[in-house]
């Protein structure tokens, strides 16, 4: 079997700098703002920078219950450079089941006026568990995929269980 | 070739199902002149690569940072000093 890759980096510049963006992460008001996409609303838990501090964030739809979101653990802090945190641990470093094992590290660096923002995120294996109910399905798929649930939700009146029946012209 | 062309065609008149029919995300029947189809909630759920999928979320992510640190947050800093 080859050996698939299973690390993630996501890097981008950000026109504000590093004091800013740390700001932006660090605050519980406004990591809520943008850590979780709109309409779903995030509530963060903990927030405790520090190694072995928590990282919780919940989330829900509407009205309802707050439902889990992350339960992790900061490993690494350096004001406004590099913040690492893990899934693998929860606080003061208990180990945990997560529900997706990955390992975050999230650096800034100054550049011009602004920061170069990177995400570096470490998983277990190239397919982890593929659960799609907490953090993967409400932070969104593929457009296509996204396009298709979209056009599910419009057939809930032929809604069959898991199974959506839909209506199609005849095959030319 | 014609097959491929007819084939194309065909996507080109009904992308949707034509492509995601052939990935399993959907099945369909055809009744009379009624062609009803089902959509596969869980095959869907895992059709796209793991992987990408954890990419694009992260990227996803990334722009709203930059999007509420650049609209929001900038201004808000400007307004305090």
């Amino acid at each position: 079997m080859p050996i698939e890759k299973s690390e993630l980096t996501i890097a981008r510049f950000i026109n504000a700098p590093p004091a800013v963006v740390w700001k932006a992460w660090s605050t519980p008001e406004h990591l809520a703002k943008w850590w979780i996409p709109a309409p779903i609303e995030c509530q963060v838990v903990k927030l405790d920078l520090r190694p072995g501090g928590g990282f919780e964030t919940r989330m829900r739809k509407g009205q309802g219950e707050f439902q889990p979101h992350v339960d992790g653990c900061f490993l690494e802090i350096v004001p406004e450079a590099r913040l690492v945190w893990t899934t693998v641990l929860t606080e003061g470093w208990q180990p945990a089941e997560a529900w997706l094992a990955l390992t975050a590290i999230i650096a800034l660096e100054a550049e011009g006026a602004g920061t170069r923002y990177s995400a570096r995120v470490l998983h277990k294996n190239a397919t982890d568990s593929g659960k799609h109910d907490a953090m993967g399905f409400h932070d969104g798929w593929g457009t296509a995929i996204d396009q298709l649930s979209k056009f599910a939700e419009r057939l809930k009146s032929f809604d069959t269980g898991r199974v959506q029946r839909i209506r199609l012209q005849d095959d030319p | 070739m014609g097959t491929r062309r007819a084939a194309s065609a065909a996507a080109i008149a009904r992308p949707t199902c034509g492509s995601f029919e052939k990935d399993g995300l959907i099945s369909s029947e055809k009744i009379g002149r009624v062609r009803t189809c089902r959509l596969n909630a869980e095959r869907l759920a895992s059709a796209e690569s793991w992987l990408s999928e954890q990419s694009a979320l992260w990227q996803a992510r990334t722009d709203r940072l930059a999007n509420y640190v650049e609209a929001q947050m900038s201004r808000s800093i400007d307004d305090a000093d």
